[in-house]
């Protein structure tokens, strides 16, 4: 007998194998997450060593200098690098995008699939839950969030995070409780499957999808908030990010300063651009009816 | 009751999907004529291309296949030549369709009379409109009330009975009925049998029948096309197709139906 | 206690007060291991109520199921998990009672793992592949997805996925009715062969007269949630006796 393998996750990866704009995709991630870990350790060995980065390091004679061959993407109102800013920045956008990510997409799929399959009282309570938290002005919770563990990254993390699993929520308990109705799962059921099992290991490989699609479209939200966080103040204080890299360029633009603004927005989007072109070949590729 | 004035000609009809290796011939040059008051049945099962073939009469087979050759006369003109404007004026007024899945070809916002009325506003402007509704439910032995109904309000059965008086709305020359009893109970499936074949003889009406069930066309059927993988395998008068079937497809097709008298 | 199953004054109601929906009325019968008992009846009629009560899948508000003499209304947990290694289901639609994410192979090796049967995932493996074979299809096909599959094909899928328990009673619910004829003339004869080799009794919920006729040793008409009369097919549907079933069968347009 042929054994092939068995699981959905190694045939997607077939599939995707085979999608060459998946791949390039796949490949501009897979660099901007080595970047953003190279970042991530430069920031540390500074910081152990309390010394000053390069990036940090400011010379005023060199304000507003073009791209050239010295400094590729120019330099920023205090003579900074804007390239080593901009690597500074992936490692701030990945955390933003990513560890909110994994706060705010756990939570909203776990109550949303017990609300979905089980239904009745679960149902109810947290379809309150949902409410309750989406009747609270995200920014204020951040705020509040912000005051108790005090300004930077965690606050960001949490206030973003709690705040944003309210949407993936709704939409995995819609999906959950359409799949219930479905055959399948009567008649996994009906031999004697648990609902754990039913839920984690039957339905919810049918709705990866919107999880796939909610992650890629969270991140270019989650570095938008980040950006204005940052810009009121309560967000990143001491390392370059690129919510406060676009907020400084955004007040130099006009007077021709078009450098670091160009750079950091392409940086944006070549990244949202990535995982979102990468989510959609996920998508496709986790589905087995096509492209085979 | 069948005179010998032919209403619709097919001739050698194919109709095509997909392009080089992945062409499929849906419909693989059929020929059938169907005489004033004659009902016609296409027997045949999933794939047969029963069901393309009678949405193709009026070029409402899905977008992506290609008539790609044969002729439909129908009233002295080949409609697979005409454009979009002249099919919509016969499609629901000359030749009208009912199909499967009546709970689902209402639409639930509207009542049964509105969407009556609506069909005679397009076609027929001339008529007294309410009039003429209550004429339509009472040929298919509905109560005049129920015009008033929402669809959800009403059973499978009640909803067909509707669908066959908005086709008939126009007084139509074609009526192609694709799979009308399949979604329906046994005893409901007699009663819409029994208003078709009631029907057939008050209003001269030619039927197109596609379906799967050789009861019904046993039932229904002045004449038989059998077909299979896109062809008409065997065609002929109803008792003697199915008294005496000569293509091996139709035999098997007959032996492999349960009876309700085990033949020993 | 010769019988395998046996149901007493079942009744089964949906909702509540003002709401509720008697859909199974006070029903008695029983499965003798190995027989093929019908039941039919048309849409809304409580059929497939009574199936899904029997396997567990229905709250059942009174009445007592006996399986073996054991009583397994209400049953939890392992005692319930227990009881459906010995009584299965096949449903009706094909298309939508297998998983279009899972391989069709690992559906089976699933449930196998689930009930701790087989020494190891290679052993399970093997086993689906002997139950693929069982059904008549390919042992190769295991690693294939739904999709890949004709209906009557999926259809012996979910009977292959039915047997891999190894039960006794089978419910089946309509499980032919969204076949082809001749696709629906061979997984009748796989029903009944199945019953000759493995001693398989059949719960049969139809709609179709003649199949039951065909098929099913003893039979039972519903109508609005009881059942009108019952026996001998033969008798009940070549001499029928309740006007409804007399109703019923005249209806079937016959060749």
């Amino acid at each position: 007998m042929a054994e092939k393998s068995q699981s959905l996750w190694s045939d997607a990866w077939r599939r995707l194998r085979k999608n060459r704009i998946a791949m390039v995709c796949l490949g501009l991630v897979v660099l901007f997450t080595l970047l953003a870990v190279y970042g991530e350790i430069v920031y540390q060995v500074h910081e152990l060593r309390d010394i000053t980065p390069s990036y940090q390091h400011t010379d005023l004679d060199m304000q507003f200098q073009p791209p050239s061959a010295a400094h590729w993407m120019g330099t920023d109102g205090l003579g900074r690098d804007v390239m080593s800013r901009l690597i500074q920045g992936v490692t701030i956008a990945y955390k933003v995008g990513i560890i909110t990510s994994l706060i705010a997409i756990p939570i909203g799929v776990f109550f949303g699939c017990i609300a979905g399959y089980f239904g009745g009282k679960v149902d109810d309570f947290v379809v309150w839950l949902y409410s309750t938290f989406a009747s609270m002005p995200g920014l204020l919770f951040i705020l509040a969030i912000a005051m108790v563990v005090g300004k930077g990254l965690l606050g960001i993390y949490l206030g973003i995070g709690l705040t944003t699993w309210v949407g993936i929520c709704r939409l995995i308990r819609g999906e959950v409780m359409k799949h219930k109705e479905q055959t399948y799962v009567q008649a996994a059921k009906a031999l004697g499957l648990g609902p754990a099992r039913i839920i984690f290991k039957h339905i919810l490989p049918n709705i990866s999808h919107v999880i796939i699609v909610t992650f890629t479209l969270r991140f270019p939200a989650a570095v938008g908030t980040e950006v204005f966080l940052s810009f009121l103040g309560i967000g990143v204080q001491d390392q370059p990010s690129w919510g406060l890299m676009i907020n400084n360029a955004r007040m130099r633009l006009w007077q021709g300063m078009w450098w670091e603004m160009t750079f950091v927005t392409l940086a944006v989007f070549l990244l949202v651009l990535a995982f979102n072109l990468l989510g959609d070949a996920l998508r496709d590729a986790l589905d087995p009816r096509l492209n085979d | 009751m069948t005179d010998q004035k032919t209403i619709i000609e097919v001739k050698d009809l194919h109709v095509h999907f997909g392009h080089g290796d992945e062409l499929v011939k849906a419909v693989d040059g059929i020929s059938f004529a169907i005489a004033h008051g004659e009902t016609l049945a296409l027997v045949g099962e999933s794939g047969s291309g029963k069901s393309i073939s009678a949405l193709s009469l009026t070029k409402l087979a899905p977008r992506q296949s290609r008539y790609a050759g044969g002729e439909v006369l129908f009233g002295g003109r080949n409609l697979l030549a005409l454009d979009d404007a002249a099919l919509r004026r016969i499609r629901g007024r000359r030749i009208s369709y009912i199909f499967q899945e009546p709970m689902v070809s209402f639409n639930p916002v509207f009542t049964i009379g509105w969407q009556i009325e609506e069909a005679l506003k397009l076609h027929r402007k001339e008529l007294d409109r309410k009039a003429e509704t209550a004429r339509l439910l009472e040929l298919v032995h509905l109560p005049e009330r129920l015009a008033r109904a929402y669809p959800h309000q009403m059973s499978g059965g009640q909803l067909q009975r509707c669908m066959i008086a908005m086709a008939l709305a126009c007084s139509p020359e074609l009526l192609v009925a694709d799979e009308p009893t399949t979604a329906l109970d046994v005893t409901v499936q007699r009663e819409i049998l029994n208003l078709l074949k009631e029907l057939s003889g008050k209003v001269g009406l030619s039927t197109l029948m596609i379906t799967h069930n050789l009861g019904i066309v046993s039932d229904l059927a002045d004449r038989v096309c059998v077909m299979q993988k896109g062809r008409i395998v065997e065609e002929g008068p109803t008792r003697q197709v199915l008294d005496q079937p000569q293509h091996e497809y139709t035999k098997q097709l007959m032996a492999a139906v349960p009876r309700l008298k085990p033949v020993k | 206690m010769d019988h395998l199953l046996t149901v007493e004054n079942l009744n089964v109601i949906y909702g509540k007060g003002a709401d509720a929906v008697h859909a199974v009325k006070d029903v008695s019968f029983h499965i003798k291991p190995g027989e093929i008992f019908g039941l039919v009846g048309e849409s809304g009629c409580g059929k497939s109520s009574l199936g899904k009560a029997v396997i567990g899948l229905n709250e059942v508000h009174s009445g007592t199921i006996r399986y073996n003499g054991a009583g397994v209304v209400g049953l939890k947990g392992r005692a319930l998990r227990e009881y459906r290694e010995k009584v299965q289901m096949v449903f009706q639609d094909p298309y939508g009672s297998l998983n279009p994410r899972m391989k069709v192979g690992s559906a089976i090796v699933d449930v196998l793992s689930v009930h701790k049967i087989g020494a190891d995932a290679a052993a399970r493996r093997k086993i689906a592949a002997d139950l693929f074979e069982a059904v008549g299809l390919n042992r190769e096909w295991v690693w294939r997805y739904p999709h890949e599959f004709s209906g009557g094909q999926r259809q012996r899928i979910c009977i292959a996925r039915a047997l891999s328990l190894n039960p006794d009673l089978v419910v089946a619910d309509e499980p032919v009715s969204a076949l082809d004829v001749s696709v629906q003339a061979e997984i009748l004869q796989l029903l009944e062969e199945l019953r000759a080799s493995r001693g398989l009794a059949f719960l049969f919920v139809s709609h179709d007269l003649a199949v039951v006729r065909n098929l099913c040793d003893r039979v039972a008409v519903m109508f609005n949630g009881e059942i009108v009369e019952m026996g001998d097919v033969e008798d009940v549907i070549d001499n029928p006796q309740h006007d409804y079933t007399k109703k019923l069968l005249a209806a079937v347009p016959a060749f």
